[in-house]
């Protein structure tokens, strides 16, 4: 496996994650939660700034048989979490298409 | 129910409540005596070493991340974190994470009388992240074994509180979700982790219902929640009276339910000793 072949699947599974209703987002790291806290802050009332946020952030993706994608996700409130995690499992799994997968979901927060 | 003479810090995972709370020696005394719960010390023993443990992100080159930090804020030199694809995003991101606090340095202070940033509010918001981050709770389990979903306690304890205080005079406070307290084994394989969940809930009420029926209130609304807004599976949801607040209209005094004479000060807080009642779902 190659750096580009890893990256790509962790780029096609954190797109079709966030394609899911009900997923706010992709859980940052540590860096990425302070910079959007206090961006917010300093942007007072615009919200968080998601411009800087890694979108793959959330997502690893570990080459083996079978392959593994472990899948952090913030999840946006009136979404029952069960049903999305599902779903993100769902079409983490198809982006991977016929290359066997076990898929992780974790919901790491709700906004 | 049980009408307990102590009161013991909440030994739950939820952060915020956690670091407020006093614990003597790393394990906390509990109104439940050690003979009724043999496993609570090493359980929170073994929390604390994954927590230590966890608390660090290992990037998947196995660098950790204060390491890589660390690196770059003393320019080792070392081409590793320039070669990797993996610290040098994580390097990015901390240049990042700089200009953003030399973006907020930079510009105009947000008060009004020239005397520079209120910190407050930033230092708030940067704490509640760095909780929520460091001490996110156990993993539970969604779902069917097979399918190897979860939330975090933290996250789940938000919806549990939520559920609680959408009750009139209810105030949640410090919430464990888990497996059973007496079938806690460190180090459990994840098998044993995605048993039915055990909910425990600390709240304040108000004086104007029945304590058994708050109670059976909290335990209603959080047990739709769980089902409707997680689809997590629940043994049981007990809540924990900690204290008994007076409505604002009510200047009277309060006496301890079933122990005449046991009044509490008009602050609505526990008399000093302490009590709390317990209402098992069981």
């Amino acid at each position: 496996m190659t750096g580009d072949e890893r990256e790509q699947r962790v780029a096609a599974a954190a797109a079709a994650a966030l394609q899911v209703q009900g997923v706010a987002f992709l859980k940052p790291g540590l860096a990425g939660r302070l910079r959007a806290s206090a961006s917010a802050l300093a942007r007072t009332g615009r919200g968080p700034d998601r411009r800087r946020t890694d979108p793959a952030a959330g997502v690893r993706v570990r080459q083996g048989t079978p392959w593994t994608a472990e899948v952090h996700i913030v999840l946006q409130r009136g979404h029952r979490a069960l049903d999305v995690t599902r779903a993100v499992r769902s079409a983490v799994a198809d982006s991977f298409g016929e290359t066997p997968v076990r898929v992780t979901v974790t919901v790491s927060g709700m906004v | 129910m049980a009408i307990n003479d102590e009161t013991r810090p909440a030994y739950g995972t939820d952060g915020i409540q956690d670091e407020l709370l006093p614990q003597e020696g790393g394990a906390p005394a509990g109104a439940i005596s050690p003979a009724e719960v043999p496993t609570r010390g090493e359980e929170d023993a073994a929390m604390e070493e994954t927590e230590d443990e966890g608390v660090d992100e290992r990037l998947p080159c196995g660098r950790l991340l204060s390491e890589v930090w660390e690196a770059e804020d003393q320019g080792t030199g070392d081409p590793h974190l320039y070669e990797c694809p993996h610290c040098s995003a994580a390097r990015a991101e901390l240049g990042l994470l700089g200009d953003t606090v030399r973006d907020v340095l930079a510009s105009e202070p947000d008060d009004r009388d020239g005397q520079g940033w209120d910190t407050t509010a930033l230092t708030a918001r940067v704490m509640d992240v760095v909780r929520l981050e460091l001490r996110p709770g156990r993993p539970l389990p969604l779902g069917e074994t097979s399918e190897d979903l979860w939330i975090m306690e933290a996250a789940a304890a938000k919806t549990v509180r939520a559920a609680a205080e959408s009750l009139a005079g209810v105030h949640a406070g410090a919430c464990r979700i888990g497996p059973p307290p007496e079938q806690f084994v460190p180090a459990r394989p994840t098998e044993e982790r995605r048993r039915p969940t055990h909910v425990e809930l600390e709240v304040a009420v108000s004086d104007l219902a029945p304590l058994w029926e708050v109670a059976d209130g909290v335990r209603e609304r959080v047990r739709m929640a769980v089902d409707h807004e997680l689809g997590m599976d629940v043994a049981a949801i007990d809540i924990r009276i900690t204290d008994i607040y007076a409505d604002e209209d009510d200047d009277e005094e309060i006496g301890m339910p079933g122990r005449p004479g046991h009044g509490r000060s008009g602050s609505g807080r526990a008399p000093a000793g302490g009590w709390e009642v317990t209402l098992d779902d069981r």
